[in-house]
Parts: C-alpha cells; sequence; structure tokens
C-alpha cells in the first residue's frame, strides 16, 4: 500500500462515521487547544519578563555593593545560605576610576540613594532618590522620557521624577493627546498636563549629619542629625515601568554630581554609617555597565577576585528560568492530562470501528491484505484523527488566547502605552504539538491496531453485513 | 497444480472435536473446472478455505505448484491469495460503502499497484463481466447478479490461475445463476483452473468437468 492509499483511506473510513469522528476529534482540539494555551501563557509570561529586562539592558550591567547578595537561597533557606564577607575593597572615587579604566566597562557611577521628602508646592511626599550621570540619557529606559528631557549637566539642579511618584503627591499626570483621549482619573488625584509639570521646582528635604562627635550625640539626636532643603527642578518624567533599571523603586533621579552635594547621611542607618566609614566607603553601591554581556562576564570575574561583592540581574535570571521551567512544567501537565483524556477516546473510537469492520477487515484480508496492512489502515486513521485534532487544537488554542489577550489589555493594562501579548506562540509549540498530538493519536491507534490486524479472516467474514 | 495429501482439520470446542477435512487426498489440473459437490455441513467450505489459506490444516499438506502450502504464515498467505487465488462468495462480500470499481481495486491496492494502473484493470474486468455501465455505483446500490459479478471482476483483477467459488449462485435466482455461470465458464475457457463449491449437484453436473463428493468431511469422486 502507497502513503496516499493509507491517507485516502484513512480520511474516507472516518468521514463515513463522521460524527463519531467529530465527537473524538473534539476531544483531541480541546486536549491540545488547551496544552497550546497553557504552554503559550507559560512561554509569554517568560518571555515578556526577560524581554523587559533585555530591554532595559540588565543582561550588561552589575550593581557594587558593600555588602554581600545572595540569590542561591530561597526564603525558606536564607539563613543556611553561605555567609559571604563584606566587599575587601572600599567603594570610593578611586575603585569607580579603576574600573573606568577597564576596556569592558561602558558606563559606571555611584548609586547615591537617599531617603527624601519631596515638597511640590504643598503637597509632600517621602521617597528615595537616586542617581545617573549625563552617560545613562541614551540608556533605556531614560532615552525614552514620559515627557520633557534628561539633565542638562552632572551638577544641575534638575530631577526627573516618576510618573508613579507624581501620583503620590497627588497627580495623575498625562500628556495633552492622552488628556485628550480619556479623562478618566482615580479618586483623589488632580489630573495635570505633563508640560505644566516639567518646569515646576521641588524641594528636596534630606537628612544630613551635622556632627559625629560623641559630645553632640550626648546632647541629643537633634544635635547629630537635621534636616536640608535643596531646591530642584523637574526636567523630565519617567514613563512606569514595572522593571526599571538601576533605578529600583528610586522615583527622584538626580544627576550624580548633584547627588552627590546634597547634605545626607550617607548612609541608611547610623550603624552602617559608621561601620562603612570606617572601612574608607564613600557609597553604598556602584552601577556598572559593561559593553557586552560577555563583557559582563569578564567583569563579574575580576571582581570575584578581588572579593567585591556585586549583585547582576542574571544571576538572579537562572533562579528565575528554573522557576518558569517548573512553572511551564505545571501548565504543560494540566494539558497533557486533557489530551491524554482525548488518546483514550481515540482508543475506544477504534475499537468500536473495529467491531463494525470486522466483515471489512475479512474481506480485505481474503483479497491479499497483508496483517501489517490492515494495521497500517487504523493507524493511519488513528493519526489523521491526531493530524486534524492538532490543527484544530491549535486554532482553538491560538483563538482562545488572542480573546484573553484582548480581554486582559482592555481590562487591566490601561494606562499601558503599549499592547501587552500575554502569550507567545513559538514555532517548536506550534510544531510540538502537532507531533506530539499525532504522536499520542498513534500511540491510542497502536493496540486497536494490532487487534484489527489478527481477527481471523474466516471469523471476520462470518459477521453479518 | 493442486495436490491434497492426507489433509485433516478438526475444530475443537471444549470437549467437542469436529472433523470438517478427513484424511483429504485430492488432485486438481491446471485448467480445470471442479465442482465439490456435499449437503450442509459437510465440510465444502472449510476444504476451500484451506485452498485459499484462510484457514490452516490440522495435519497433510497441500501443494501448490509444487509447494507445501500448508505451513504458511498468515503474510505468505496473504501473499498467496494476492498472486494465486480469487474468491468468491456465495453473499458476494463486497464492501457496501465503496463503489464498484473501488472494491475491485482492492486487491490491487494491496499489491502496491500504482492508481492509473489500477483503475485500468478495474474497469477492464468490469467490462469483462458486463459491468461497464454500474462501476461508480455503490456495492449496496447493485442487485444480487450485478454484486456477485463485481466479486468475480475483483477475484479476476489480480490475473490468478485458480478462481475458488464457495456457493456462488446460492443467493441468486435461476436466470442470475445461468448469467454467473456462464461468466465462469468463459473465465474456465480462457484458461483458469475453478473450483466452485456447491449443494446443487444440476449446477455441477452442467458446468463442472469433474465432481467430487464430499460427506461428513470425506471427499471421494
Ligand atoms: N470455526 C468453526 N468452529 C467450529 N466448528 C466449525 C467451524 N467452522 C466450521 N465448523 C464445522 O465444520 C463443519 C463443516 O463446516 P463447513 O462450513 O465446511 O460446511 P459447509 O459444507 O460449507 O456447509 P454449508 O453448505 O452450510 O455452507 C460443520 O459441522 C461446522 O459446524
Ligand atoms: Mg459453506
Amino acid at each position: 500500500m502507497t502513503l496516499t492509499d493509507l491517507i485516502i483511506m484513512a480520511r474516507q473510513n472516518l468521514w463515513r462515521t463522521r460524527l463519531r469522528t467529530l465527537l473524538t476529534l473534539i476531544g483531541v482540539i480541546i486536549g491540545i487547544g488547551a496544552l497550546i494555551a497553557m504552554v503559550s501563557f507559560g512561554i509569554g509570561l517568560e518571555k515578556n519578563i526577560t524581554e523587559k529586562f533585555k530591554s532595559n539592558d540588565l543582561f550588561t550591567s552589575l550593581t557594587i555593593s558593600t555588602k554581600a547578595f545572595n540569590f542561591k537561597g530561597g526564603p525558606g533557606n536564607r539563613n543556611k545560605a553561605e555567609k559571604k564577607e563584606a566587599t575587601a575593597v572600599p567603594l570610593n572615587d578611586s575603585l569607580i576610576s579603576v574600573l573606568q579604566k577597564k576596556p569592558e566597562v561602558a558606563i559606571v557611577y555611584p548609586r547615591i540613594n537617599l531617603p527624601v521628602k519631596v515638597v511640590l508646592t504643598k503637597d509632600t511626599a517621602a521617597t528615595n532618590s537616586g542617581s545617573l550621570p549625563m552617560a545613562m540619557a541614551q540608556q533605556p529606559p531614560y532615552n525614552e522620557l514620559y515627557a520633557g528631557s534628561y539633565f542638562s549637566g552632572d551638577s544641575a539642579r534638575e530631577a526627573l521624577v516618576s510618573l508613579n511618584f507624581l501620583r503620590s503627591l497627588g497627580y495623575e499626570v498625562r500628556t495633552k493627546e492622552k488628556i485628550a483621549a480619556n479623562t478618566e482619573v482615580d479618586s483623589g488625584l488632580r489630573l495635570a498636563r505633563a508640560d505644566t509639570i516639567i518646569g515646576k521646582e521641588i524641594i528636596l528635604l534630606s537628612t544630613s549629619l551635622k556632627s559625629t562627635s560623641p559630645l553632640a550625640m550626648m546632647a541629643g539626636i537633634e544635635n547629630v542629625i537635621g534636616e536640608e532643603a535643596t531646591t530642584i527642578k523637574i526636567v523630565g518624567i519617567l514613563k512606569d515601568e514595572q522593571f526599571s533599571g538601576p533605578s529600583l523603586r528610586e522615583e527622584v533621579l538626580l544627576p550624580v554630581g548633584t547627588a552627590k552635594s546634597l547634605p545626607s547621611l550617607g548612609f541608611d542607618r547610623i550603624s552602617d554609617l559608621l561601620e562603612n566609614k570606617t572601612r574608607g566607603n564613600q557609597y553604598a553601591s556602584i552601577y556598572v555597565k559593561t559593553k557586552s554581556m560577555e563583557d559582563l562576564g569578564k567583569i563579574k570575574t575580576y571582581l570575584d577576585a578581588q572579593k567585591i561583592n556585586y549583585f547582576a540581574v542574571d544571576d538572579g535570571l537562572s533562579e528565575m528560568k528554573k522557576a518558569f521551567l517548573i512553572l511551564d512544567s505545571i501548565l504543560g501537565i494540566i494539558g497533557l492530562i486533557s489530551l491524554l483524556v482525548a488518546g483514550f477516546g481515540i482508543v475506544n473510537t477504534m475499537l468500536m470501528s473495529i467491531l463494525e469492520r470486522k466483515r471489512e477487515i475479512g474481506i480485505m484480508k481474503a483479497v491479499g491484505g497483508k496483517n501489517r496492512d490492515i494495521r497500517m489502515i487504523f493507524f493511519f486513521e488513528a493519526g489523521f484523527i491526531g493530524f486534524v485534532g492538532a490543527i484544530g487544537g491549535i486554532t482553538l488554542g491560538y483563538g482562545l488566547t488572542r480573546i484573553a489577550n484582548l480581554i486582559v489589555n482592555k481590562q487591566y493594562i490601561k494606562n499601558a502605552d503599549e499592547y501587552v501579548d500575554l502569550f507567545s506562540f513559538p514555532w517548536w509549540l506550534v510544531g510540538g504539538s502537532v507531533l506530539f498530538s499525532i504522536l499520542i493519536s498513534l500511540l491510542a491507534g497502536l493496540y486497536p491496531a494490532i487487534r484489527a490486524s489478527s481477527i481471523h479472516p474466516i471469523e471476520a467474514l462470518r459477521q453479518e453485513g | 497444480m493442486i495436490e491434497l495429501i492426507a489433509v485433516n482439520k478438526t475444530y475443537t470446542k471444549g470437549e467437542h472435536k469436529i472433523i470438517a477435512s478427513n484424511n483429504i487426498h485430492c488432485r486438481i489440473n491446471k485448467g480445470e473446472f471442479v465442482a465439490i459437490v456435499g449437503k450442509s455441513g459437510s465440510g465444502k467450505s472449510t476444504l476451500l478455505n484451506l485452498l485459499a489459506g484462510l484457514d490452516t490444516a490440522t495435519s497433510g499438506q497441500i501443494l501448490f505448484n509444487g509447494a507445501d502450502i500448508s505451513a504458511f504464515t498468515p503474510n505468505q498467505y496473504a501473499q498467496h491469495r494476492l498472486n494465486n487465488i480469487g474468491i468468491i462468495f456465495q453473499s458476494f462480500n463486497l464492501i457496501f460503502s465503496k463503489t464498484a470499481l473501488e472494491n475491485v481495486m482492492m486487491p490491487l491496492i494491496f499489491a502496491g499497484i500504482p492508481k492509473a494502473e489500477r483503475t485500468k484493470k478495474a474497469r477492464a474486468v468490469l467490462t469483462q463481466v458486463g459491468l461497464e455501465q454500474r462501476m461508480q455505483h455503490k456495492a449496496n446500490e447493485l442487485s444480487g447478479g450485478e454484486a456477485q459479478r463485481v466479486a468475480i471482476a475483483r477475484a479476476l483483477v489480480n490475473e490468478p490461475e485458480v478462481l475458488l467459488a464457495d456457493e456462488p449462485t446460492g443467493n441468486l435466482d435461476s436466470a442470475t445463476t445461468e448469467e454467473i455461470l456462464d461468466i465462469l465458464l468463459s473465465l474456465k475457457a480462457k484458461g483458469k483452473t475453478i473450483i466452485m463449491i456447491t449443494h446443487d449437484r444440476e449446477i455441477a453436473e452442467k458446468v463442472a468437468d469433474r465432481i467430487l463428493t464430499i460427506k461428513d468431511g470425506v471427499l471421494s469422486e
């Protein structure tokens, strides 16, 4: 028998009992549909998150810190995780200039992170300020601001603020075009045009150390710590970002020079301050951006050798990848189970059709059909169901995910500028599910096919037809 | 061309033992038209099934052109039927959902013959049995005589040396019986070896060169 004969025959035989075939097919379609929807969601999630990281160039950056980061231990075994020692080299300008000279390094700057109070006319909100050098102007996400522009210089009294922070100050800021399109605002917020915010002055209240003398400390905390005000102009507004680059949770960004000159404690806690100062640290952390991902690896080796602690996103990423693998597996298994159920449906259908077609099997054998021919005929029917089911399932799965996407984008991602595709259909998922569906179907058809071929011809011919 | 030597076939159903073929010796020559006559249950179909390789003998030898087929595997039997044997049944045994042409092409599919050639050959044999007008009809739309002619065409399409017919006229009226017998006679004239089973001695005498009688599994001249 030729392949074409088998395919034509399978089609004819399935068409003959089309209602039953359709019902069996629905099982496979649902199975494959569920599988592909589940897995594409897992992949989509992973892709969205890793791409966000990639677009922020986090795979080429790391943050040097005085303390050790530990990503290997989960929440449960945090204490058990190996204890790393504090960074051996002080984080100061000389370390920065050493790093600056390395050919792999593109940008390096101190991350000056200060708790500040911000006053905008009458509204006040507390946040963390961060620092950025001029070199970061071309880097995402700072190369695409929501409104306004980057700093004019490293010591300019200028700031970038986030949309979210403006919300905590009581403003829902939108561009002119966005306001025209939609004036709906969360309760309690005032709608403001972006260009009216740009150029406004804010007052930064930062905590500073007046004196470190024990005498002053004894006289009272107010003699040691004071609050100082600095006036700064808003020059740009940052977009809402779920995964914002190095300025994670820093909502007011200042030029490095300005941040350095800001009166401050320098560190979050007095104890840290004393400890760090004695070690000669000038900064709590230093941001390093390399020219490529390979360069990041080289810098990591260098830092490891120097016993300098750092945190790089790709360390966390490999952990994240593992988590995604588990998620994908769970989603895959759910889809798999439904496909398995469909497989039993195929077995059932095939066994039934063997009973009905016993006489036909006898006839085929009487006119010279070999056992193998009979086996192949039934095998192809099962495979045909698998193939058609896969095509239908992919269509169903794809269709459902499009609908889900539409709903989610409409309902939950109101403020996002771009449409988020929650699902991803890489070619291997589509191809793989077709192959997988055929494989499951063939497996389901195996026993019926063997059974059909082993029917004795005389017995088969005796069936009433 | 066909020789049976001490062929026995017994069916065992629990305690019961039914001897369907009892020490059968016989020889059928090429081009002969042999009729096997016997009452119902005498073992006619059993004998034919053994010749067709649809069933295996309990003991004895069946020689086909000198080769012993009694120890064939199911696969070898299938090939044997494909190459050497055409079978015609009392109840036609056509696949109802398929057309006359498709039914006739069936053996050629198993023989692996390409579609164009298959169609050509099937059309030729259908024309030979006088069914050129009925090729595209479904098997269940045909009359008994037409159905049996399709079955004959199917038996012929592989150009086998031997035709085995199990009561080919059993389901037909007398006029149609004549038509079918005429076809069989014309095939004999073309050199086919035909072994036909019938319980009707009159029919046997009309067409056969030689009549073998079977009674309780024992075959005699
Ligand atoms: N598969 C079987 N199992 C048990 N006994 C069988 C089987 N096939 C045939 N027999 C028995 O063998 C004997 C011969 O049967 P066979 O079918 O050869 O008779 P027959 O001459 O063709 O009869 P009929 O004219 O009614 O077709 C009968 O007694 C029958 O009951
Ligand atoms: Mg019989």
